[in-house]
């Protein structure tokens, strides 16, 4: 792995801009794709991470996204912002994964579906659970406060990535910053009366 | 700093080191070349090219009796308005084939085009008359369909390389596409131009082909997931 470190730094590919990497990747640049990868993944996981509020599923979601991304990575077309790509692609990767698991949970035995959620810690004094609080949020709104908050895209990016109008976007986020705003209040006013004793119910 | 942001930066997740490595080991691995789709603009010429041969070889066959039955000015109102509706879906068709290439549009194009031809119809033609209604329907709705279906063939070998994100909506987008190229064969090749013909039989083309094209789509999916 040290040695694939080294190579990258040698080519000189980590100082390229992400659309270079990824017309680099398309020509069959290994080191351009591991670079890549390294750029992009983090946020990439998070998105994933977060929306799924199961770490252990992201991981496979995450894999599976890049086995899509590389056997689609001809339809990336050069020049173009590559964010935009990688999260449509990571949306579908997410909305399939989804479609899939509820499939199978159908056949699965009843008692099986309805197994206890993990218990959740509170981390911070202050502040409640990244995952707590985006569990509040419709799905839609979750992902555009994702793509905006966590993965760092612009609103134009979101609403490319999203196949929707910026203006779309800006709305669904407005909305979703305001009930982020009220859970955090309602935390304040009592995490162990309010949001807390929600998260330990499940 | 606002108290969200805060909250974002706190906690957040990292990519396991086995998981990063297995995608590296695994998936990267592979270094082969591929060759980058053509620019949007190229697909959607083609799709265009596609939808202008196919709606006049269909027409030709009867030698245009549909054509010569308009008047000049509800010719060109809806020839141009049928051409400007395929331009703008085969754009959308060509981003659709796309990630992240933008706006798809693909079920509100399927109710402009409806709307836009609707419209026409009732301002253009003022035959109510029913005579034969679905005799001479059926006629035209299998003449449409198989046309679109003619048409779906080089549509989806342009697209091919592309639906690699949402099949369901391109199919949609390509069967209204082919639906549209069905609805001008029939404009050029029908003699019958009642408001209740035109505006049922021909028009319907257009919502069916979408329909079957999102099945499609939505079946080609479930299959490549099997």
């Amino acid at each position: 792995m040290e040695d694939r470190a080294k190579a990258i730094a040698e080519s000189g590919v980590t100082a390229l801009s992400l659309e270079l990497l990824m017309e680099r990747y398309q020509q069959g640049d290994a080191a351009a794709g591991d670079e890549l990868f390294l750029q992009v993944s983090g946020p990439l996981y998070r998105f994933m991470a977060l929306q799924s509020g199961d770490r252990r599923y992201a991981d496979d979601l995450l894999q599976e996204l890049w086995l899509r991304v590389h056997t689609a990575r001809h339809s990336y077309q050069p020049g173009r912002p590559v964010l935009p790509w990688l999260y449509a692609i990571a949306r579908f990767v997410k909305v399939d994964s989804y479609r899939k698991r509820r499939a199978e949970r159908f056949e699965e035995p009843l008692s099986r579906q309805f197994d206890p959620p993990a218990e959740r810690t509170t981390t911070s004094d202050e502040l409640p659970e990244i995952d707590r609080m985006l569990a509040a949020l419709p799905e839609s709104q979750r992902e555009v406060v994702l793509m905006l908050k966590v993965s760092g895209l612009s609103l134009e990016e979101v609403a490319r990535a999203t196949a929707s109008s910026v203006g779309s976007v800006k709305q669904k986020a407005h909305r979703a910053y305001a009930k982020l705003r009220s859970t955090l209040r309602e935390f304040r006013k009592g995490p162990e009366s309010g949001t807390a004793k929600g998260s330990s119910d499940g | 700093m606002d108290e969200i942001e805060r909250a974002f930066q706190k906690n957040v997740p990292e990519v396991p080191a086995t998981v990063a490595a297995n995608i590296r080991a695994q998936i990267l691995r592979d270094t082969s070349a591929v060759r980058p789709m053509p620019p949007i603009s190229r697909h959607a010429l083609f799709f265009g090219g596609v939808f202008a041969l196919l709606a006049v070889v269909w027409g030709a066959t009867t030698g245009f009796r549909g054509f010569w039955v308009l008047s000049p000015a509800a010719a060109l109102a809806l020839i141009s308005s049928l051409v400007v509706l395929a331009i703008w879906c085969g754009v959308s068709a060509a981003r659709s084939m796309r990630p992240g290439a933008g706006n798809l549009y693909s079920w509100i194009s399927t109710a402009m085009v409806l709307v836009v031809y609707e419209t026409l119809v009732l301002v253009l033609f003022d035959d109510y008359s029913m005579q034969r209604f679905i005799h001479h329907g059926m006629a035209c709705l299998t003449l449409g369909l198989a046309c679109a279906a003619t048409t779906a063939v080089p549509m989806l070998f342009i697209a091919r390389r592309g639906f690699v994100v949402d099949p369901t909506r391109a199919g949609a987008v390509i069967g209204l596409m082919s639906g549209l190229t069905g609805l001008m064969a029939l404009t050029l090749r029908c003699p019958l131009i009642s408001v209740p013909h035109t505006g049922v039989w021909h028009a319907a083309v257009v919502p069916i082909c979408a329909i079957a094209g999102a099945l499609i789509g939505r079946f080609t999916l479930v299959f490549q997931r099997e």
